[in-house]
């Protein structure tokens, strides 16, 4: 018996060492990659589509085995979306399908992209409703405070990405030619719940700080006179799904297959979102609080 | 050379010159003596001696050869080298060892060597990467005569920068070493160049498929200054490349010199230069794919001056050196990546003795300048210069408590100017060896960092290309090391070691994990540690000599990439890395026939790992409502979990046979073979975007010649 075992072994250790097999390839069974936000406030929607490969190969402009398709669940409309092949700047040939329509707030969207065997990658988007943005008055009596309130009024499921772009002019090394310089910052995340919608607090004299640290560091000009022109804040609305895992869009994290995923059998992100866009410029007490120079 | 001491009362005492030919002897108690010098194939010296009490004696002696005694001689004594000689993470090597090896060429190569021992892993055949007890290749460092060469293994793996004419012995420091070894926390590969001949001319020329070799030396003042001066050039596209069944599209040559003096009857001068080059596509190609190129190139020279002070009690040494390197990827006329290291060592070594204990000491400064440009799409431009300049002392007592136990002690001091927490910057090292007739204990224990390190794709085993880079200087890598060992020979034929081991590293700086299909140099920490065990038995027959060994081990690294958490719902991501190969077999089996030397090799290793793949396709990180018309995207990698896979284990029997012809003026070695005879199908490069496969070398008959010329 026990030589019987230990032959046994031998033949089996044996067979494995004379083994040329290795598996390089796991199962998977997602045929596609989706990628796609669908605004309404545009009238034109899109989604970019990868075929899921077993080898890496560059993509031609060849046509790729998928048929892509929307309902609309509340009315059961089904459309067909068209195949465009771009080219982007690097050269490389991409698919995009793309349909027209107006996509109405608080509809929901089933997306079907099937392969021509029936298997099929799909997702689902609801078109979060609208929001309005205003600048509140200031109180520009708050001690050694420099803050802009902003108002979002409405219910927006999910707001991914707030930003706030400074248009800033600062002078070369020598102070004698202006140099245009905008720099935008992250705040989403940063507002704050209300009945009616959010309040989002511009901190000048905070971003002040980290604006002078870019200047310093930037060779091409001094952090001495940073002179603020206007600010833009941008809100991107999404719907529920469109939420960053880790609480900003980063793509050394989120390149990660699965990791900002809503696609059933597949990967990638089909969305709805859409931005509203604000353009002010403080009032001089407040540049002046934050730091900010007028020359 | 041996040197022995009889006392007129029969009493013996005895040792072996260092490989500067430099012996010590110390507590003579007063009295007449004979002291004997011999060595293989040189006439016995011997003189009587009368010390008295305190007299110190500097005495230097030229063996005369006696090459027409040799064949009759019967030499009985210790072997100082050996397959299964291993002390406390010491193994040492000689030219004869390596020439023992089945090789592609009638000399024996270091590299040949190291990939028959246990704890040595090789991705393969070519490359030039060896992983020595779970260490990387940059956590190695490799000297010749004190020199540093940074990449010194030729991209055929049969080939070092140090083919065995040029060496007189080569320690092999896996682990646990002493001083003055600093820099590196894996292992240690120091080796000692010949000196050439000082009485006579000779040279020597060989061909073989895949190298050709030309080495002259002889005096250039009779018995005070010599020369060695040697030259390999690869000839694989010339010879092999015209009946292997694979392209080998490789490049390759070394070149040695080295002049030694002897200055005056108690120092001695000696100033050596290397340089090889490499170059080559190791991976695979395809219809939508150019192969890019790799290329290396090592240059380094060096001074020694070695002096025994008449009047003080100790041996000195001076050393200056510079070394450098440059390694690129990419296209010979515009390289994507580049990377530089270069730099001078000086260094101060000394050597005494008091009383029941010999005393090293020494101090050294170094200043590696580092400069990497990684060009070409996707990458992280950012690399740039640095430079880490080190300045060290050590003292090194080794203690000899009884005649059969000693213990060696080391302290290291380094400073790096610029460093705000400097408590670290001390490592001590231990290392106690006993010996009672045929047994031997040996333990080794150690502490050691680095301060640069090199930074390669882990993702794919064809990537050979190190970037190099300086360690944040708060967070040098660092290491500890725990080893025993026992050795017995209970015949004088037979010899059995076996070592355990254990490395913790910790703070190594490895390639982030990205699904991008780009080499990245963005860093990740990680933490490693490695263990294992290897066993080793040497026979020696009259008929025969033989060696198997086998070594365990387990490696596994834990990194911590920030994303991990959100990959893998850990912080941490512990894995095998590629080099984790847990079996390895190796046999070496030597006879003569009929005046042939045969000699055959027989090496297995069991499956690395690798990371599976599951597909590919794009990503565009969808941050705002974008332009799908117009957005840049990425094409993506679909990894498996990293490093879950398993290779083909790797095998190969190398067989050759070897028969000198010996004329008036000189003699003619021809040699013939066969390398992987069975014809494995060892795989080599496994391309994980399109699964092609790369294999080593398929069966290949080899035959060479060489000519010695007296």
């Amino acid at each position: 018996m026990m030589s019987k075992t230990l032959t046994l072994t031998v033949l089996v250790l044996l067979m494995a060492a004379c083994s040329e097999t290795v598996v390089t390839r796991l199962q998977i069974d997602f045929p596609y990659s989706i990628y796609g936000i669908m605004n309404p406030k545009s009238d034109t929607h899109a989604v970019r589509v990868f075929e899921i490969t077993q080898n890496i190969a560059v993509i031609d402009s060849d046509p790729i085995d998928a048929t892509v398709m929307t309902t609309q669940l509340s009315n059961g409309e089904i459309r067909t979306w068209r195949d465009t092949v771009i080219q982007l700047d690097n050269d490389v040939y991409r698919h995009v399908y793309w349909s027209v329509f107006d996509a109405s707030m608080g509809e929901t969207y089933h997306l079907n992209v099937t392969r021509s065997d029936g298997v099929q990658s799909e997702a689902m988007t609801t078109i979060p409703p609208p929001i309005i943005v205003e600048v509140l008055e200031p109180d520009t009596f708050l001690v050694r405070q420099a803050i802009m309130p902003l108002k979002i009024t409405g219910t927006p499921p999910n707001l991914p990405r707030i930003d706030v772009e400074y248009i800033l002019v600062g002078f070369d090394e020598n102070g004698a030619n202006p140099v245009f310089k905008p720099v935008t910052i992250n705040y989403a995340g940063l507002q704050t719940p209300e009945s009616d919608g959010f309040l989002l607090n511009i901190d000048l004299a905070k971003d002040y700080l980290e604006i002078y640290q870019l200047f310093d560091e930037d060779n091409d000009v001094t952090p001495n006179i940073i002179d603020l022109r206007e600010i833009f804040v941008t809100i991107h609305v999404g719907d529920s799904q469109w939420v960053s895992p880790i609480g900003l869009f980063n793509n050394d994290f989120l390149v990660e297959p699965g990791s900002f995923s809503n696609v059933e059998n597949g990967f990638g992100f089909f969305g709805s979102g859409y931005s509203e866009t604000i353009s002010f410029r403080p009032p001089l007490v407040l540049i002046q609080r934050a730091g900010f120079q007028i020359p | 050379m041996n040197v022995i001491l009889e006392s007129d009362t029969g009493g013996l005492r005895g040792g072996v010159t260092n490989p500067d030919g430099i012996y010590n002897l110390t507590r003579i108690s007063p009295g007449a003596y004979i002291l004997r010098f011999s060595f293989i194939g040189y006439a016995q010296w011997s003189d009587t001696l009368e010390f008295r009490a305190g007299q110190r004696l500097n005495l230097n002696i030229g063996l005369v050869p006696e090459s027409e005694i040799l064949a009759e001689m019967v030499v009985e004594g210790q072997a100082e080298t050996g397959a299964a000689r291993v002390t406390a993470g010491l193994q040492t090597v000689s030219p004869k060892d390596m020439d023992l090896l089945p090789t592609p060429d009638v000399s024996g190569d270091l590299a040949s060597f190291l990939s028959t021992l246990p704890g040595i892993v090789t991705l393969g055949d070519r490359g030039g990467q060896f992983y020595i007890r779970g260490g990387e290749p940059s956590h190695n460092l490799t000297l010749i005569d004190g020199m540093q060469v940074y990449q010194p293994y030729h991209i055929l793996g049969f080939y070092s920068a140090f083919s065995s004419d040029i060496i007189h012995q080569a320690d092999i420091h896996t682990a646990g070493y002493g001083a003055p070894f600093t820099g590196r926390i894996s292992s240690v590969i120091d080796i000692k160049s010949r000196n050439g001949n000082k009485r006579d001319y000779t040279g020597s020329l060989s061909i073989s498929p895949f190298i050709s070799s030309t080495q002259v030396e002889g005096p250039l003042v009779y018995n005070r200054l010599s020369f060695l001066a040697s030259l390999r050039r690869s000839v694989v596209e010339e010879i092999a490349q015209n009946y292997v069944s694979q392209k080998m599209p490789y490049t390759f040559g070394d070149a040695f010199f080295k002049l030694h003096g002897q200055v005056s009857s108690n120092s001695q001068l000696s100033i050596s230069g290397l340089y090889t080059s490499d170059r080559g596509a190791i991976g695979l190609q395809s219809d939508d794919r150019i192969l890019e190129e790799v290329g290396w190139r090592n240059l380094a020279f060096g001074v020694r001056y070695v002096v025994l002070p008449r009047v003080l009690p100790f041996v000195a040494e001076v050393h200056l050196s510079y070394s450098f390197l440059e390694t690129e990827q990419g296209h010979t006329e515009n390289p994507v990546r580049r990377s530089e290291i270069s730099g001078f060592k000086y260094a101060v070594h000394m050597n005494s003795f008091f009383q029941r204990t010999e005393w090293k000491w020494g101090l050294y400064w170094r200043a590696p300048r580092i400069t990497s440009e990684l060009g070409g799409l996707f990458q992280n431009p950012d690399f740039g210069m640095s430079r880490r300049h080190k300045a060290g002392l050590y003292v090194e007592p080794e203690f000899y408590l009884t005649s059969n136990l000693k213990t060696r002690f080391t302290i290291i001091a380094e400073l790096f100017p610029g460093q705000e927490d400097r408590n670290n910057n001390l490592e001590s090292r231990l290392r106690t060896i006993w010996h009672r007739n045929e047994h031997e204990v040996s333990l080794g224990a150690g502490l050691y960092h680095q301060e640069i390190f090199g930074l390669s794709d882990r993702r794919d085993a064809t990537n050979v290309f190190t970037a190099w880079r300086s360690a944040p200087i708060e967070d040098l890598s660092r290491s500890l090391h725990v080893l025993a060992g026992y050795r017995v020979s209970p015949y004088p034929w037979l010899e059995l070691s076996v070592e355990t081991y254990y490395k913790r590293l910790s703070d190594l700086f490895i390639a982030e994990w990205t699904a991008y299909p780009r080499f990245t140099s963005l860093l990740q920490r990680a933490d490693g540690r490695a263990f294992g065990f290897e066993l080793r038995t040497e026979i020696r027959r009259e008929k025969f000599y033989g060696y198997i060994n086998y070594g365990l081990s387990n490696v596994r690294y834990t990194s911590k990439q920030p994303s991990a958490e959100l990959w893998y719902g850990s912080e941490t991501l512990s894995f095998r890395p590629p080099h984790d190969r847990r079996h390895q077999l190796n046999a070496v089996l030597t006879t003569r026939i009929a005046n042939i030397d045969i000699s055959a090799r027989w090496n297995f290793g069991s499956g690395r790992p690798f990371t599976q793949v599951y597909g590919f396709d794009g990503f565009l990180l969808l941050d705002g409502a974008l332009d799908l018309f117009n957005a840049p995207d990425n094409q993506r990698v679909i990894y498996g979990r990293p490093f879950n896979g398993l290779l083909p284990t790797y095998h190969r029997l190398d067989i050759s046979l070897e028969r000198e012809f010996t004329f008036n003026q000189f003699i003619v070695t021809a040699h013939a073979g066969v390398i992987n005879a069975y014809n494995r199908r060892n795989l080599f490069a496994l391309d994980l975007f399109t699964a092609q496969r790369n294999y080593q070398l398929p069966v290949v008959p080899i035959a060479g010649l060489k000519i010695d010329l007296d």
